[in-house]
């Protein structure tokens, strides 16, 4: 790291590599300084590994932590779709099933008077049918069959047509109660349904808020720990270069002796 | 400043203005290393700030459809008491009536109460989680851009030592030939 700003030059790499005087007393000053620079080195490499190691163990409960989100988000999601298809099964098909079914009933409950008529046109329609069936050559047991209805439908609207009216109607409005009820029932079911899907689409985009913020978090763990890491490698290149410059001093200070020496 | 350098015991004019420019390149390393820790903590800020919105638009859609759920629920609830009403009195009373209005009016509000309470402040929330999550991204750039400039004082740092190595190297080498001379 760099520290021009500090005067105190004992932490520094370029104020280091002043050259020194002569002598064994600076020589041991020198080895004393290359010591204490180490340390300082170590100490920051040391601090450097544990915020490494502290940044990839919140990395690690970060990722996982994300996992558990977008796990949960996927499992509210799939919880909507289910109650979402379940409302719009009760909402829409069910209550419009049963509103038709209340309005045929309807029908046939207000058109009461007119029932025993509908059915005697039925009854004809059906001989007349029978008749013709046969003339065109169609199976004699389908003919039959028709005739059959025929007289049944004719029975129903002659003698007794007050009374199948009658029937006809209250069964008619017993079956409009019903339908309508259903219907009732079904919507009421749809929306509470809509709403507990509605429930489950909030609840998946709260986890996918939670995993954005995890995913934000992350990032900036990674930053930090890209931090600690060049922190690392700066105080490993930084105690590296303290000791080429205090074994250049040295050996510069052993050269100079040496030339002295042999000088004298 | 200069007294700063006088106090090293650098002795040539080139390891002085290396120094000088070290101390210069620590300041501008220092003024970055802040400006990266101020975009750092605004990324996380605008973040937790999105995160926020987010849940609020959540609670925004559930607001909502727990409030249109319940007028329906209403509604049909006033719907079925006037059938059995209707039912019962074999044809329309006022009460049938008064029921059929009221879940009429409950049906139409639903909708309405629905997109209020619910649609109208989920686009308002959503659209403030987008711009934090531009600020947040516009924070993290210059987080980024800071952590550029870092690395670059640190590599100038780096060759200005190496130089400063030379030049005392150099140094040295030419006081052992000058003893060497003498």
């Amino acid at each position: 790291m760099l520290n021009a700003t500090t005067k105190v030059g004992a932490a520094t790499p370029w104020q280091s590599v002043a050259p020194e005087s002569n002598g064994g007393c600076e020589l041991g000053e020198t080895c004393a300084l290359l010591a204490l620079m180490v340390k300082s080195q170590t100490a920051s490499q040391t601090t450097s590994k544990t915020d490494v190691e502290f940044d990839f163990k919140k990395l690690t409960e970060l990722k996982q932590q994300l996992a558990e989100a977008i796990q949960r988000a996927k499992e509210a999601s799939e919880h909507h779709g289910f109650f979402g298809f379940l409302s719009s099964v009760f909402g829409s098909d069910v209550a419009q099933i049963a509103g038709a079914v209340a309005a045929i009933a309807a029908v046939v409950a207000t058109g009461g008077a007119a029932a025993p008529l509908i059915l005697m046109a039925v009854s004809v329609a059906l001989e007349e049918g029978a008749k013709v069936g046969a003339k065109l050559g169609l199976d004699p047991k389908i003919c039959m069959a028709i005739s059959l209805c025929s007289a049944a439908m004719g029975l129903c609207s002659g003698g007794g047509s007050a009374q199948a009216a009658s029937t006809f109607t209250t069964v008619a409005k017993d079956v409009k109660l019903g339908a309508n009820l259903v219907k009732d029932a079904a919507l009421v079911s749809g929306s509470a349904l809509g709403a507990v899907a509605e429930h489950y689409h909030a609840a998946e985009l709260r986890y996918q808020a939670d995993a954005t913020g995890y995913r934000a978090k992350d990032a900036a763990t990674n930053m930090e720990l890209d931090d600690a890491i060049a922190l690392l490698q700066q105080a490993l290149s930084t105690e590296q270069r303290e000791t080429t410059t205090v074994s250049a001093i040295v050996r510069n200070n052993a050269d100079t002796n040496a030339g002295l020496s042999s000088r004298i | 400043m200069t007294s700063a350098i006088s106090t090293t015991s650098v002795s040539s004019f080139a390891t002085e203005l290396a120094a000088l420019v070290i101390q210069n390149e620590t300041t501008q390393s220092d003024a970055d290393r802040a400006a990266r820790d101020a975009a750092r903590a605004t990324y996380l800020e605008d973040a937790q700030h999105q995160v926020d919105a987010l849940h609020a638009a959540a609670d925004a859609v559930e607001t909502g459809a727990f409030t249109g759920a319940a007028l329906s629920i209403a509604s049909c609830a006033c719907s079925f008491s006037a059938t059995i009403e209707k039912f019962d009195a074999n044809g329309c009373t006022s009460d049938s009536a008064q029921l059929e209005n009221a879940s009429k009016l409950c049906g139409d509000l639903a909708p309405f109460a629905k997109t209020i309470t619910g649609d109208v402040p989920e686009k308002h929330l959503e659209a403030d989680a987008k711009r934090f999550e531009t600020l947040a991204e516009q924070a993290k750039w210059q987080a980024s851009d800071a952590s550029s400039e870092i690395d670059k004082a640190d590599r100038l740092g780096a060759k200005l030592l190496d130089i400063v190595q030379s030049l005392n190297q150099a140094q040295d080498s030419a006081t052992n030939a000058v003893i060497g001379r003498i």
